[in-house]
């Protein structure tokens, strides 16, 4: 079957070869299938970091294959991988430039993978097209077009940047913890607009979570890093009747490890709702 | 008085087109480049050596400003293909620049002796000398800040824009970073090149020392702009680092008129810069924040 997403053997070291080396990715293999919206949870140092950003470009790995729709993309540079794989990140101030106005970071997101010309960079034609984009936030952001991205919130600034990563379809959405970083409210209105969208477009879709509530409420698919390798895969019908509870169990039984304490598998929000 | 001021005026306009292309790599591409003090002198010693071949002052000066583009594309390709940090790259481009201006020179002075400055020019339409000099430095300064504008509003200026403010968001939308960086650059010394060419024509000799001090200059023209007007739109950013430029040139000019030896003006201009940054970090600046 056509895999949108095929990694094999992914193996990632840092200060290879010093004391403080650490394997962070010791053997990843994945497939996503087109569509596919896959959320993946572990602890801080599981390597779910390191993965999306092997999968983005902005780690290269030592070993293993990386491939999108069939190319191999392993050694891509960044800039040309992005043109197939968006990014929303967890600082909400590194998805868009603060110093441009919200229509030129649109403008911007929707030339992504084009030939930048010596044109006009925001089209005319193009403002009622961004504008209804943003009027589906319901934040108001359509009345402000000509405001500097750093004058919104945290929440309004990454829900810009979802829409301007998904203005362009790409191959691939990665989600980095897109949500950490937001006030509680924020952070729900952004999974709400990102089940939307992912939804709405089919979008293929790799969610990086530190919440647990949310990796078994959003997505298809779930899956735990621990040690830097795949220790729980769940999909399907099994996945819909996933509790937090019976993952902490799942979690426990597969790496055989009753020291770990939950708070290295749990944000402190996933424990309070258990 | 009238003259000083109106000398003042000129002098402002016409290191206005240099303190733009310093805010080209200073405010656009959030690096403080140091080629200036090379690529200056560069504009000047084009202009005057293919002036003193016979060359008409229009293509001349115009060609100095491509030779300003020249060794910013070298900056560029050394800052970003070699990966050498900003302030490294500026430190090799002004010592690498200063044997080829002397070069471009023959000689470390050429004076504009008989020859057809484009403050002459248009000295036969203005009638003065000091007019003249306004009128060129004003035609100079509506045409680089026009080009300024519109460039920085196309794609290619938007993608420039998002590299110097937010790299990590600039290379998540597909960004050719280092070919934006590098066109950046070439924006910068462009201008300040074009800069040079001018003043040496109204100084009435390009003379290789010519660029020392010249990122002072640009930067404290900048941060007084700043200073005074805050950072608002293109256009008002770039009046606020004329009249910062202007308003440097007043101070400057009445020090020397107040009997100061021209010997130490460098010094002067130098604890005035420290002084321009420390104050709005220690007072907050009369309109709104400031980054330095």
């Amino acid at each position: 079957m056509n895999q949108t997403l095929s990694i094999v053997g992914l193996q990632k070291t840092f200060e290879r070869g010093q004391a403080l080396e650490k394997q962070v990715l010791k053997q990843v293999s994945l497939t996503l299938a087109p569509g596919e919206f896959i959320s993946v949870i572990g602890s801080n140092g599981a390597g779910k970091s390191t993965l999306i950003n092997c999968i983005a470009g902005a780690v290269t790995a030592d070993n293993g294959t990386i491939r999108l729709d069939g190319e191999d993309i392993t050694k891509k540079r960044t800039d040309l991988r992005a043109k197939d794989v968006a990014r929303v990140f967890q600082d909400p101030k590194l998805g868009t430039a603060g110093h441009l106005s919200v229509e030129e970071n649109l403008a911007i997101a929707d030339r992504r993978g084009q030939k930048n010309r010596f044109k006009r960079g925001v089209h005319g034609s193009d403002l009622a097209r961004f504008r209804e984009k943003l009027a589906v936030l319901d934040l108001g952001l359509e009345s402000r077009l000509h405001a500097p991205a750093d004058t919104l919130s945290g929440g309004q600034r990454q829900a810009l940047t979802l829409i301007m990563a998904t203005m362009q379809r790409p191959k691939l959405l990665l989600l980095d913890e897109h949500t950490a970083a937001l006030d509680p409210k924020a952070s729900m209105m952004v999974m709400q607009l990102t089940e939307q969208l992912v939804r709405e477009m089919k979008q293929t879709t790799m969610m990086i979570t530190h919440n647990m509530e949310n990796a078994i409420r959003y997505g298809d698919r779930l899956i735990m890093l621990h040690d830097g390798e795949i220790v729980i895969d769940v999909r399907g019908e099994a996945k819909k009747r996933l509790t937090v509870a019976e993952l902490v169990d799942r979690f426990r039984h597969a790496t055989g490890d009753a020291v770990v304490s939950d708070r290295q598998v749990l944000s402190g929000e996933a424990l309070a709702a258990m | 008085m009238g003259s000083i001021a109106l000398s003042s005026l000129s002098q402002g306009l016409l290191w206005a087109v240099m303190a733009i292309g310093v805010y080209v790599t200073f405010r656009i591409l959030n690096t403080a480049d140091l080629s200036a003090e090379g690529t200056f002198p560069l504009g000047a010693a084009v202009a005057a050596s293919l002036m003193a071949a016979g060359w008409p002052a229009l293509p001349a000066t115009l060609i100095a400003w491509g030779a300003g583009m020249l060794a910013g594309l070298v900056a560029g390709f050394v800052h970003t293909k070699m990966k050498i940090p900003g302030l490294f790259t500026g430190i090799l481009m002004l010592t690498g620049l200063y044997s080829v201006n002397l070069r471009i020179l023959g000689r470390p002075n050429i004076p504009f002796i008989g020859l057809e400055t484009l403050m002459q020019r248009a000295a036969a339409v203005t009638g003065g000398r000091l007019t003249a000099a306004v009128a060129v430095g004003l035609i100079a300064l509506t045409l680089v800040i026009f080009l300024f504008v519109w460039f920085f509003q196309t794609e290619v200026g938007l993608a420039i824009r998002a590299t110097g403010n937010n790299q990590t968001m600039a290379e998540a939308n597909a960004i050719h970073i280092d070919r934006m960086k590098m066109i950046g650059y070439m924006i910068g010394n462009g201008f300040i090149a074009l800069s040079g060419a001018l003043i040496a024509q109204n100084n009435g000799y390009a003379d290789i020392g010519m660029g020392i001090g010249t990122i002072v200059i640009g930067l404290a023209s900048i941060i007084v702009g700043e200073v005074l007007f805050g950072r608002r739109g293109f256009v008002m950013s770039l009046i606020a680092v004329t009249i910062g430029s202007i308003v440097y040139r007043l101070v400057i000019d009445a020090v020397l008129a107040l009997g100061v030896d021209p010997q130490d003006i460098k010094l002067f201009s130098a604890v005035m810069l420290a002084v321009i940054l420390w104050l709005p970090n220690r007072f907050g600046t009369l309109k709104g924040r400031i980054r330095t």
